[in-house]
């Protein structure tokens, strides 16, 4: 075998390169966007548990209230507790900087006296600043800040530093610099420490903290201080290991992580279609080597042996070539998604260095070299049967295979209605379910593309030979008598369009929906947030500002917004209250289940709750249903009173009266307020007032509500990115099938085209037969790619994604995105047609009537 | 109509081959003349050349009075469709096409409309005796009969001169015989001229005047 591989192959690698380069390129894309996934996700999820273990230092166990802060006298009851050694409260706040290229920066509010023994500061120069902790608490605006923040910064022991608060602008004193390590590594140094006292005024926390940091005592077991920690402070508070708190953090990259593994099997996929394309040509053209080696002893099984031996090579060099591409490709991918996590929640991930995970990049290269050999399987059998007597004679050609398949036909269209049957159905609605139906999927319609691609073929022979004369007939009727040349291609670029689309589907259906959704319920004047991110809320206001904004001139109404990520059978729902008789009168839910008239009679004051669709999807709820939540006012049952299309949050939302919060959770703090202004008055004229009468007095973003749309609208946009970035890759992939099987079919076409000059076809006419077959190639692909995609997109949008997140978006169609398709797909197959058309016009006519 | 001076042709490789050495031929309207040598003798050289596939080295070649030196890739095809018929061994047709479709194609290609191009193609299968293997693909016809196709096309747009290349090289010996019966039959009945290259004594006995070659040069008959 090796004798063959190096005597007979490597010639046939040297002389058909392009081919090769183009060809393994498919296998080193998948490979590249496996590996990188993998690898981003991982080293991110290691940044994020790293930002979290640093942060929490010594930490075992962190204690943080359901709603609101903790107040002072919990710090004493922990520390009271059995088993605690040390418990020190910690007020933690994502601040925005004055120079905003600086991005977020974590301050940390800590008690200097005794959180040393809980995070190590690692202070140069002068430790007394820390050393003397009276003397730290003397200076209320002091603060320590990282020395990468520093030197980034140009700060300085004595440096002022502007930060935006809850208050306004505060400027603060910089009076140490802790050294990059341990902590001042977090939020990738992008963290500053001041004392506790000092944060609580200028983070507005009252006389409350955020969380209680504690370390356990020698001996002690974790599960029993949870329990009786737990036991003490009653269902008003959490306790649980620091690393829980980077949950929701964790889910939404894995989300990504997903979206970019089914990408990465789709360019495998297609890497499967273009090395089975390329090997289908090398037996046709090497059926005399065949025939001599046959004739020289060699067995069938040698003969597949060796085709398979050369798809391993090529597997081996393309995944090879991956995995390194992967580094290059993880990197850009962590960045990306480091950067939607920053925009997201506030939280800055270090994205310094790429952590290889080897484990996943071995994986990512047997699936490459698994996908190469899979895809030479079938041409390396059909060398095998190559009868050696037919391809020593000249002239004679031995057809390998017959066109169409009638059990292939059957098995593919059994296949195909069993999954879009099954898919639809209730037993099919989880992830590993869904996963099966589509790859089942994929299989049914690479069986019945080539008889699809056959009929369309059938169709486009008139009009081509209307429009286009005699090089029109020719060029459909080589698609149509060539099914097997023409059906890899066709797969290949149906596949790749498919996808196209179903992601075009995916984010039309999902910006439809959604602002469908804004108009039904965002409809306020004017909203008032304490954070600038609707995401990643640091600060809250106090009840009695709703008062004072309703005394502003022109406001009519003030709804009070609280938003709450709470706990629920192992995921973190969004809580929401508002004062429901209010949000009633001027929104227009759109219920699933349920009616607007019981609404109040259900929830006003009362346990009853509206949860989102996807809440209902996910938790397997519906209206009538109890759901149980653990409250700072014991455990507490609720009804569900109705099913409403929201997207307020991935993992579900609820819908409560807030005076039943108010009650429950014992916290009257708002997020937003949503106000109405009088009839007839300007909001933009009222904007201003309350921006006069507040200036001074308290930070405040106060948006209209083309502002909060625009804003709401760019967050799904940062959503959709990773859609669109996938869109790119896909159509990257259809025009590296579209190419390289072009390339390749014109390349095996040489004697043809070399009659067809013989027979005294002009250069423009061997050029214009070529390239309109290349266009009937991209048109029926596109077809093809187009039904499929439709019914995919349909598929991904009603089911698939009810599996993955729970939505169901109405089906939107792609309009724009199809109409793209079309002219594109036709110029990039002119253009991948172009250069082997040209190479094939140069060929002597003699040598190409030569060509076997 | 075919007037061949001093052609001669050379490859260039790692040892140059000369294939042609000053080969001189003149072929008259309406003559039959069969080129007989062995392999390697440059017998396809030669016809290449005066088909147009191939340029000279050196030397002129005039077909119907045009001197094929002075022509263009473009113009040496347009030459190629209205004044040659080319029939090879290995029939060359394209295995995509029916028999019709391939005897239509230099009709297409030259422009003829498709309802007059079926018909005239149809009526060139029956003149070789092939009216019910109009639909058939090549590699649904024998041998004999993928080279009446040949001829058929060859014939399609009426050329002054038919090329022959083994044309029953490639045949057993009662088609071999139908073929040279019929290149006989349209010589007389189109007025052709037929050169043809060949190893078999038979098939040049059919001819006019039999012109042997050896080492790029004719050592009877011509020059």
């Amino acid at each position: 075998m090796f004798a063959l591989l190096r005597y007979v192959s490597i010639a046939e690698f040297r002389r058909h390169l392009l081919r090769n380069i183009l060809t393994v390129f498919g296998i080193v894309l998948g490979v590249a966007m496996f590996s990188a996934m993998r690898s981003a996700s991982s080293s991110l999820s290691k940044s994020l548990s790293d930002t979290i273990g640093q942060i929490a230092g010594n930490a075992v166990l962190q204690v943080s209230a359901v709603a609101g802060g903790l107040p002072e006298d919990v710090v004493d009851r922990v520390r009271a507790t059995e088993g605690v050694r040390a418990a020190v409260p910690v007020i933690e706040s994502v601040v925005r900087t004055a120079d905003a290229t600086e991005g977020n920066m974590l301050i940390l509010g800590v008690d200097m006296g005794g959180d040393r023994s809980m995070r190590d500061y690692a202070l140069e120069g002068d430790e007394d600043a820390i050393s003397d902790p009276l003397g730290f608490l003397a200076q209320p605006d002091a603060i320590i800040v990282a020395k990468e923040f520093a030197a980034r910064n140009h700060l300085d022991e004595g440096s002022s530093l502007t930060i935006v608060t809850a208050l306004g602008k505060k400027t603060v004193t910089v009076k140490g610099i802790m050294q990059p390590r341990g902590m001042a590594k977090a939020f990738g140094g992008n963290i500053g420490v001041m004392d506790i006292y000092s944060a609580q005024t200028l983070f507005s926390r009252g006389r409350t903290f955020d969380r209680v940091d504690l370390a356990l005592a020698e001996g002690a077991g974790i599960d029993d201080v949870v329990r009786r920690l737990q036991s003490e402070l009653g269902p008003a508070y959490r306790v649980e290991p620091p690393l829980r708190r980077g949950r929701q953090t964790e889910s939404l990259m894995q989300a990504y992580s997903r979206v970019l593994f089914l990408c990465s099997l789709l360019a495998l996929l297609i890497g499967v279609f273009l090395i089975f394309n390329a090997f289908s040509v090398s037996v046709t053209q090497r059926r005399v080597q065949i025939g001599i080696l046959r004739a020289l002893g060699e067995t069938r099984s040698a003969i597949q042996g060796l085709f398979l031996a050369e798809s391993l090579v090529l597997g081996v060099v393309g995944s090879s070539a991956g995995v390194v591409a992967g580094v290059w490709m993880g990197r850009a991918s962590m960045r990306f998604m480091a950067a939607v996590v920053e925009q997201t929640y506030g939280m800055h991930l270090q994205t310094g260095g790429l952590q290889v995970d080897k484990f996943w990049a071995g994986i990512a290269f047997l699936l490459g070299v698994a996908a190469s050999m899979a895809g030479a399987f079938l041409p390396a059998r059909a060398a095998s049967r190559v009868d050696p007597a037919l391809a020593l004679q000249k002239g004679k050609h031995q057809t390998l295979s017959r066109s169409e398949n009638r059990l292939r036909r059957r098995i593919g269209m059994g296949l195909a209605i069993a999954c879009i049957a099954g898919g639809f159905s209730p037993w099919a609605q989880s992830v590993a379910a869904q996963s099966v139906i589509i790859s089942v999927l994929f299989v049914s319609l690479a069986l019945l593309v080539p008889t699809f691609s056959h009929l369309l073929a059938r169709l486009l022979r008139v009009p081509m030979g209307r429009l286009f004369g005699p090089e029109g007939r020719l060029a459909s009727d080589s698609l149509l008598q060539a099914p097997r040349r023409t059906s890899a291609t066709v797969a290949a670029l149906t596949f790749s369009l498919a996808c196209v689309l179903v992601m075009a589907t995916f984010s039309v259906s999902i910006k439809a929906s959604f602002a469908e959704w804004l108009n039904s319920v965002f409809n306020p004047d004017l909203f008032i947030s304490a954070s600038e991110s609707l995401t990643a809320r640091t600060f809250q206001f106090p009840p009695s500002l709703g008062e004072e904004l309703k005394s502003v001139p022109g406001v009519r109404q003030v709804d009070s917004l609280r938003l709450l990520n709470i706990s629920y059978r192992g995921k973190n729902p969004l809580l929401l209250s508002i004062e429901l008789d209010q949000w009633l009168r001027r929104s227009k839910p759109l219920l699933e289940e349920g009616r607007v008239e019981e609404l109040i009679p259900a929830m006003a004051g009362k346990n009853g709750v509206l949860v989102s669709s996807n809440f209902a999807r996910i938790f397997h709820v519906s209206k009538g249903s109890g759901i149980v939540l653990e409250t700072p006012a014991g455990i507490q049952r609720f009804q569900v009173a109705g099913v409403q299309v929201d997207y307020t949050s991935e993992t579900g939302s609820l819908f409560i009266d807030r005076a039943t919060y108010k009650r429950v959770w014992k916290d009257d703090r708002v997020d937003l307020f949503h106000l109405m202004v009088q009839p007839g008055a300007d909001p933009i004229a009222v904007k201003r007032e309350i921006q006069a009468h507040f200036a001074g007095l308290r930070n405040m973003f106060v948006l209209t509500n083309a502002e909060m749309r625009s804003e709401a609208t760019r967050l799904i946009d940062q959503f959709l990115k990773l859609q669109y970035a996938q869109m790119i890759i896909a159509v990257l992939v259809a025009v590296l099938g579209i190419v390289n099987s072009l390339m390749v079919s014109i390349t095996e076409r040489q004697r043809e085209i070399g009659i067809l000059r013989g027979l005294g076809a002009e250069g423009w006419q061997v050029r214009k037969a070529i390239l309109l077959e290349a266009v009937c190639i991209g048109l029926v692909g596109t077809v093809l790619g187009a039904c499929v995609g439709c019914v995919l997109g349909y598929y991904s949008v009603a089911s698939l994604n009810a599996a993955f997140v729970g939505w169901v978006f109405p089906y939107r169609f792609p309009l724009v995105w199809s109409l793209l398709l079309i002219p594109g797909v036709v110029i990039v197959s002119l253009l991948a047609a172009w250069i082997p058309c040209r190479a094939a016009l140069k060929t002597p006519i003699v040598e190409a009537l030569a060509y076997e | 109509m075919i007037q061949a001076k001093n052609l001669a042709k050379r490859y260039a490789s790692k040892r140059a081959v000369q294939a042609l050495q000053g080969v001189s031929l003149d072929v008259a309207r309406g003559e039959m003349v069969a080129i007989m040598g062995p392999s390697g003798c440059g017998k396809s050289t030669f016809l290449n050349i005066i088909g147009g596939l191939d340029r000279p080295t050196e030397g002129s070649i005039l077909v119907d009075g045009i001197d094929l030196n002075g022509l263009d890739d473009n113009a040496l095809a347009r030459l190629r469709r209205r004044k040659i018929g080319f029939i090879f061994q290995f029939f060359n047709l394209l295995s995509t096409l029916t028999a019709l479709d391939n005897v239509a194609l230099p009709m297409h290609l030259a422009g003829i409309r498709g309802k007059e191009a079926a018909r005239r193609s149809a009526d060139l299968l029956k003149t070789v005796g092939l009216e019910d293997r109009l639909d058939h693909l090549p590699d649904e016809l024998s041998g004999g009969e993928q080279q009446r196709v040949a001829i058929a096309r060859a014939l399609a747009l009426q050329p002054p001169v038919i090329l022959a290349d083994e044309p029953t090289g490639n045949l057993d010996s009662e088609s071999a015989k139908q073929v040279l019966s019929l290149l006989g039959q349209v010589r007389e009945q189109f007025g052709a001229t037929v050169v043809m290259m060949t190893h078999d004594p038979t098939a040049a006995g059919s001819c006019n005047r039999i012109l042997s070659m050896r080492d790029g040069r004719f050592t009877d008959g011509g020059s």
